[in-house]
């Protein structure tokens, strides 16, 4: 075996002033072409090794031309275990997901979050406007948790890493919930786009107790989970019940018990 | 510390008038250090009947932090009035929103609170465990040792970027992590050329810097949800917070922030003028 594939290296991240001029430049629409090119002119002196380690080469993320969503899942796992020794504070780094998006995943990115068609089909301000914006959302963070449920590459690594083996975290509350598959609790959340965007959308995923509670409940009650509306009307309800029931502060049968009672509510309603 | 008024379905101390005593959390000292941050609220609570919720073991101080930039939520439950909780540090990141509650351990049928506002006099109520009996308030704070609100670095929350037009006004994007003042390249240019200069710094903060602060501050006052989660936000709102700023006119804060950008940029003027006037009889 080659000796330099186990070596360990660091991730290249962005400038943080190369990022503000990258936004200012795609703002003003002086960069929106090259976000249809397959690679992106990166300079050395754009760039800082970061304290990430990584050993071996990035790995593969696939995107169905014809169902994008359908390789979520697997991405997310293939990242995360690539990426396994990311913490918290590095992954909302927005230099670390812009460099992935644009350089390290570009292929990936401009499959599953590019533009269609040509530039040239850019036909008016407003349809420019558009594909700024959409841009801008998917190939960039600010800092905060939304961007990073929509940036391209972030989005991935976050589901599998907010989900990964809560038992390992937090055996005291999530003991019980034990499986041989660490990423029991990804399946559930990545099963569907709409659980990923109902579930995390809300102020109540940053809660892992309350997260991966919801997530125990859709993994047991499929019907229910396969209904938007009511994963949507479930989200809602414990963000109403939230302003005035401090559910985080409550021990795992009682807020589990509580879900249940809600979407019990909400299935026969 | 900040306190926003609710509709609660029972009396909750703290919430406008609903009940009599009070509940503080004051003084709320913070430590940021390498791998944890500690967090020393201090409880001050009057009322008889929360009290003796808390001393029979079926109310909790509770503290819950929350950070936007980590997927971050927690609470840490305590029914000491003095205590020390700790948080990884790796955790949090940027701004770390953190709110104080009593909330009720376990279920409470038929409470009756002490010290009601008349509309409720002699109502009892079934509380539930997790149901919030005292607000004390909210507050937060950056997760980043070199970050201090009461000496901010402009740097922190504002950057200077060359835009894709040639000539023009500035141009201002507050949807980044920072906010971004677009100069025009004729302006960029001039821009390189006295960047860094001492001398330079009083007039840049007067012409660039401070109208676009009193914007953002205006925008931090009126809790504009399009920027609220934005780090720069977050940043501005502990400097408000942190030199008690929060309730200010923008302008006289903007003018506070900078150290009277006008004044220096004044001075700055009189320097270079000086400067060519030695040149000229050289």
């Amino acid at each position: 075996m080659n000796e330099s594939m186990n070596k360990t290296q660091y991730q290249k991240i962005f400038k943080r002033a190369v990022i503000e001029q990258m936004r200012a430049d795609l703002r003003s629409g002086s960069s929106l072409k090259t976000y249809f090119q397959h690679s992106y002119p990166v300079k050395d002196k754009d760039l800082l090794l970061s304290t990430i380690p990584v050993q071996g080469k990035s790995p593969f993320l696939k995107a169905l031309k014809r169902d994008p969503v359908a390789t979520d899942l697997e991405n997310a796992i293939a990242l995360h275990e690539f990426y396994g020794a990311i913490d918290e504070t590095q992954a909302s780094d927005p230099r670390l997901w812009a460099y992935l998006s644009h350089v390290e995943f570009r292929k990936y990115s401009l499959v599953r979050w590019g533009l269609p068609g040509e530039y040239k089909d850019l036909k008016t301000d407003d349809a420019k406007q558009r594909a700024i914006n959409q841009l801008l959302e998917h190939w960039f963070v600010r800092g905060n948790d939304r961007d990073l449920r929509r940036h391209a590459i972030a989005r991935l690594w976050w589901a599998a890493h907010l989900t990964y083996a809560p038992w390992e975290r937090d055996p005291g509350f999530f003991g019980d919930l034990k499986k041989k598959d660490p990423y029991y609790f990804t399946r559930i959340l990545l099963s569907m786009q709409d659980i990923y965007q109902q579930v995390l959308e809300r102020a109540m995923g940053r809660s892992d107790r309350i997260l991966i509670t919801v997530l125990e409940y859709l993994g047991g009650n499929k019907k229910f989970a396969q209904s938007r509306e009511k994963i949507r009307d479930l989200m809602k309800e414990l963000n109403l019940i939230y302003g005035t029931k401090k559910i985080i502060t409550l021990d795992r049968v009682s807020l589990k018990s509580l879900i249940e009672k809600v979407a019990k509510e909400i299935d026969t309603a | 510390m900040r306190v926003n008024s609710k509709s609660y379905p029972h009396p909750v101390l703290g919430n406008e008038d609903d009940l009599g005593g009070f509940f503080r959390v004051a003084p709320f000292h913070y430590e940021l250090k390498k791998d944890e941050i500690t967090l020393n609220p201090i409880f001050n609570l009057k009322n008889a009947k929360i009290e003796e919720l808390i001393r029979d073991g079926k109310a909790s101080f509770v503290t819950e932090v929350e950070c936007q930039s980590t997927f971050f939520r927690s609470s840490y439950s305590t029914r000491k009035t003095i205590d020390r909780f700790m948080i990884p540090s790796k955790l949090v990141r940027e701004r770390v929103a953190v709110g104080f509650y009593v909330c009720a351990d376990k279920d409470i049928p038929g409470y009756q609170p002490s010290e009601c506002h008349p509309d409720y006099e002699g109502a009892s109520f079934d509380v539930e465990a997790g149901d919030v009996l005292a607000v004390g308030g909210y507050t937060s704070f950056i997760a980043e040792k070199n970050f201090d609100p009461l000496r901010p670095p402009v740097s922190s929350f504002m950057s200077i970027v060359v835009g894709s037009h040639h000539e023009g006004p500035m141009q201002i994007d507050y949807e980044g992590e920072k906010i971004t003042v677009i100069l025009s390249k004729t302006d960029w240019q001039s821009y390189m050329d006295v960047r860094g200069q001492k001398l330079a710094e009083g007039m840049l903060h007067a012409s660039i810097v401070f109208p676009v602060l009193i914007d953002a501050v205006h925008q931090v006052q009126n809790g504009n949800g399009d920027y609220a989660d934005m780090s720069w936000f977050g940043r501005l709102e502990a400097i408000l917070d942190g030199k008690g700023l929060r309730d200010k006119d923008p302008f006289d804060v903007a003018q506070k922030i900078l150290d009277n950008p006008v004044s220096r940029g004044f001075q700055s003027i009189g320097s270079l003028l000086e400067t060519n006037d030695e040149r000229e009889y050289e």
